[in-house]
């Protein structure tokens, strides 16, 4: 029951509150004019002789004066209605603009992106101030300022993120512009995110003291949400810097190769740093670049369209970079604090972002970032660039060692091949060498056994041709041996040379001769072509003759029958040249290539039918360049072979008196035996 | 006289040989290279190869394979000849099947001696298969007798148990 009495006078008093003053006072009149009718009745009352008089006022008069006394009353009264009212509207209107701003207050809160958050507010502040044009600035440490929002029309270069100087040192035309086009600016400061909020209009004087309260007091509520939503931005931009923190981390120790590395930065980075260009410099000597500067060269550069930087660049470092005063000049902090250092570039607009590389205290290289972007790179970045520094100098130096270990290795290896294979020739020269002087050793050692047997040999055309056979093969093993022992001394560099002037020419005719009974037993013919009567060369006499005796044997060897064998002998500038040409079954390129390395012989069929040490080769290349000439080799399978010398050492006409006598007392003469004894034919 | 085939692509070494091998008094025939080595078992039935390893077209170990493989060549005793002498080759040698495995160089003796010394093992194992040929048979012939023996006797007790059933 009591709590019902307590809700109805509840109910009232709200009746009476919500009727207001106008009702207020209209019911204070009543009362007011009661009370002067009645001292109007007891002053005037016939009662009273004194003022019988006014009796005799005619009931019109008395009417007249109380219709004149209503209305007044009833004038007053409206006077004052109307006075109220307008007082209700303006407390009204007062309190919806309370409401507003409170309401702007609430919406902020709601909000954590400051984006929406902006949005939001320049919407609801709409219904409070009129305006244009609704900008939010906010400062940067940079000594300048970037444009966090707009809502207005759209000007070139004053867009979301633009940055603007804080002051202009010169006039700028497009602000210039732009301030002509919006008469009037209202600005206040939003502490909460070290920025203002400006909004302009294109009306002049439109905006008045109150308005700037008005918005003093807007910002005073939406403050506490732009301050949530910076925090909120800050962590949230904390985490995804964690986030790629960590999977530059796992790339790092899961890469190995240095590129792949530095890619995988430059993917993770640029989603947290906005850059252009990220390059990795190794510098050569640390130590030297923090003295002086110093070289280094460039092993990653991202996106290769900076014309004067890309892959494999060996550039100076400006030790300026390092210059502290500049940079906190230019940049606003400090690189002692944080490692890494900006620097805006001389020739034109673009900042650089380097973080050194440290291992174990001593600076292998730099990361550094590039941006056109004049305000790209703060503190915030800095941080960042300094801390993925600090992870991926480490796998670097881990890289560089695992690259030079894989080097070392690979060295390792291909020496170890390297003997191997010299390994498997020795043993590959030893058992060619053993076969080759073993066979004619057994033939030699089998018929004396035979002619020193009672019945061995029967007759005598027997025995002589049994003779016959062991003298060839006694010549055989003599080639041989000498051919080993000259390899050898070749080999030692104890091969000695003994040049003496002598006649080309007639050096070649000799060969001619002797080789003549070789080349009838395969019905081969040698055609000497030379364009000078007499040349003479200061050279060994015996060792040419060995080289040119070596290639023509191989010629006649592997040349068929009834083919034409060409020396050609000229004279090529300073030097003697020589060619021998034959139409045999040439090599192939890989033939070729091994071709001069001892004991090498092509492994075909008809090599395998022609017997020889596939020593003649390496001794004329290595005599010939014992005498600083060169041997060239051109030859196509099925076509031929072509053999080239070239021999220094041209000298004029000496008689026989000039001769040294060195010249006679050198080693043995080649050849002295009938070359068609030896074994040089297939049989 | 026994045959033997000299396979050399040397013709000094083949003189030799077939000299040495002549006036020890064996028949000799010769082929040049590894190729040549199956028709000329085919053609001249020897009783033992001397194989030379290197040879420029079918090399000795190729050739000793092949003739390995051919069950009708495959009992030819085959001494290899070579002047390398690496243990490897003696182990493929033996692989192979070769009886025995000369060096170069050696002494005519020591080829007469081992060829001479082949001859008689491969005559004695000859003579032995004979022998077993013989006792084979005579064995077989004793077998039939016996069977035919117990067969006789089987009837005739076997007649005798059905007499004794059938009481």
């Amino acid at each position: 029951m009591g709590r019902r009495t307590r809700a109805m006078t509840r109910v009232r008093t709200w009746r009476f509150q919500s009727s207001n003053s106008a009702h207020r006072r209209v019911a204070l009149l009543v009362p007011g004019f009661v009370a002067f009718a009645a001292t109007a009745f007891t002053e005037f009352s016939p009662v009273n002789p004194g003022v019988t008089a006014f009796l005799l006022w005619t009931p019109a008069e008395v009417g007249l004066w109380a219709f004149l006394l209503g209305a007044g009353f009833i004038w007053s009264a409206r006077m004052d209605l109307k006075a109220a009212r307008r007082g209700l509207s303006e407390v009204r209107r007062a309190e919806e603009l309370r409401r507003a701003i409170s309401a702007i207050g609430v919406a902020a809160s709601w909000d954590l992106d400051l984006n929406r958050l902006y949005r939001r507010i320049s919407q609801d502040l709409r219904s409070i101030i009129e305006f244009d044009r609704f900008t939010v600035t906010s400062a940067l440490p940079t000594g300048r300022m970037r444009i966090e929002f707009v809502n207005g029309n759209a000007h070139e270069g004053l867009e979301t993120g633009s940055l603007l100087p804080l002051s202009p040192s010169e006039p700028d035309g497009l602000l210039e512009e732009y301030r002509a086009q919006y008469k009037s600016r209202l600005t206040a400061a939003i502490p909460a995110c070290s920025g203002t909020l400006t909004i302009r209009s294109r009306e002049a004087d439109r905006y008045t003291a109150d308005h700037l309260d008005l918005l003093r007091q807007a910002i005073a509520q939406i403050s506490p949400g732009i301050a949530n939503a910076t925090v909120f931005r800050a962590s949230e931009r904390q985490v995804r810097e964690r986030t790629v923190l960590a999977e530059i981390g796992r790339a790092v120790t899961s890469e190995q190769e240095p590129h792949a590395i530095f890619e995988s930065v430059d993917s993770s980075l640029s989603r947290l740093i906005s850059y252009d260009h990220l390059g990795v410099v190794l510098v050569d000597d640390g130590d030297a670049f923090y003295r002086a500067g110093g070289a280094g060269s460039i092993v990653y550069w991202s996106r290769d369209g900076l014309a004067e930087r890309s892959r494999g660049d060996r550039i100076r470092l400006d030790p300026c970079v390092f210059s502290l005063t500049d940079v906190i000049q230019r940049t606003g902090f400090d690189p002692l604090g944080i490692g890494a250092s900006g620097k805006v570039d001389d020739r034109g607009s673009r900042v650089w972002l380097q973080a050194p590389l440290v291992v174990q205290e001593r600076l292998i290289g730099l990361l550094m970032l590039s941006s056109d972007d004049a305000g790209a790179f703060g503190p915030e970045q800095a941080a960042l660039a300094q801390n993925v520094s600090l992870q991926i100098a480490p796998a670097i130096r881990n890289a560089q060692m695992l690259a030079a270990e894989r080097e070392l290795r690979e060295t390792l290896d291909r020496q170890n091949q390297q003997l191997y294979e010299a390994n498997n020739a020795r043993k590959q020269f030893l058992s060619t060498v053993s076969h080759e002087l073993k066979t004619p050793l057994t033939i030699i050692s089998g018929f004396i056994d035979l002619l020193a047997s009672k019945d061995g040999v029967s007759s005598e055309e027997d025995r002589r041709e049994t003779l016959r056979i062991i003298r060839k093969n006694a010549d055989q093993l003599d080639v041989l041996i000498n051919d080993i022992l000259d390899i050898s001394r070749l080999d030692a560099g104890t091969f000695k040379i003994n040049p003496a002037p002598f006649s080309v020419n007639k050096l070649i005719a000799d060969l001619h001769a002797s080789f003549q009974s070789v080349l009838k037993l395969r019905s081969q013919t040698l055609t000497v072509q030379s364009n000078e009567d007499d040349t003479w060369i200061d050279a060994d006499r015996a060792r040419i003759s060995q080289v040119i005796t070596n290639i023509l044997s191989n010629a006649c060897k592997y040349s068929p029958e009834k083919t034409e064998i060409n020396l050609i002998c000229e004279i090529d500038g300073d030097r003697l040249h020589l060619a021998i040409v034959d139409h045999g079954i040439g090599m192939t390129g890989e033939e070729q290539q091994s071709l001069f390395t001892a004991f090498f012989r092509a492994d075909n069929e008809t090599t395998r039918t022609v017997p020889g040490t596939g020593l003649g080769l390496v001794i004329a290349k290595s005599i010939t360049e014992l005498h600083g000439g060169e041997v060239r080799l051109k030859s196509r399978p099925g076509v031929g072979t072509t053999i080239e010398l070239w021999l220094p050492g041209l000298t004029a006409k000496v008689t026989a008196e000039e001769l040294p006598q060195a010249a006679f007392t050198g080693s043995r003469l080649w050849p002295e035996r009938d070359l068609s004894e030896l074994d040089l034919g297939a049989d | 006289m026994a045959k033997i085939l000299i396979v050399d692509d040397s013709a000094d070494i083949r003189l030799l040989l077939s000299r040495t091998m002549k006036n020890a008094g064996y028949e000799v025939f010769q082929a040049t290279d590894g190729s040549e080595v199956m028709p000329a078992v085919h053609s001249y039935q020897p009783d033992l190869i001397l194989l030379d390893v290197s040879m420029p077209k079918v090399d000795g170990f190729t050739a000793l394979g092949a003739l390995k493989n051919d069950p009708r060549t495959k009992t030819i005793p085959v001494i290899m000849i070579t002047a390398k002498g690496h243990p490897d080759d003696l182990d493929t040698a033996r692989n192979l099947g070769a009886l025995d495995y000369i060096n170069k160089p050696w002494s005519n003796g020591e080829v007469e001696l081992r060829v001479q010394w082949a001859i008689t093992a491969l005559e004695q194992q000859r003579s032995a298969r004979q022998r077993r040929k013989v006792e084979h048979d005579q064995s077989k012939e004793d077998a039939k007798l016996a069977e035919l023996e117990r067969l006789s006797a089987e009837e005739e007790h076997g007649a005798g148990g059905r007499n004794t059933l059938a009481s």
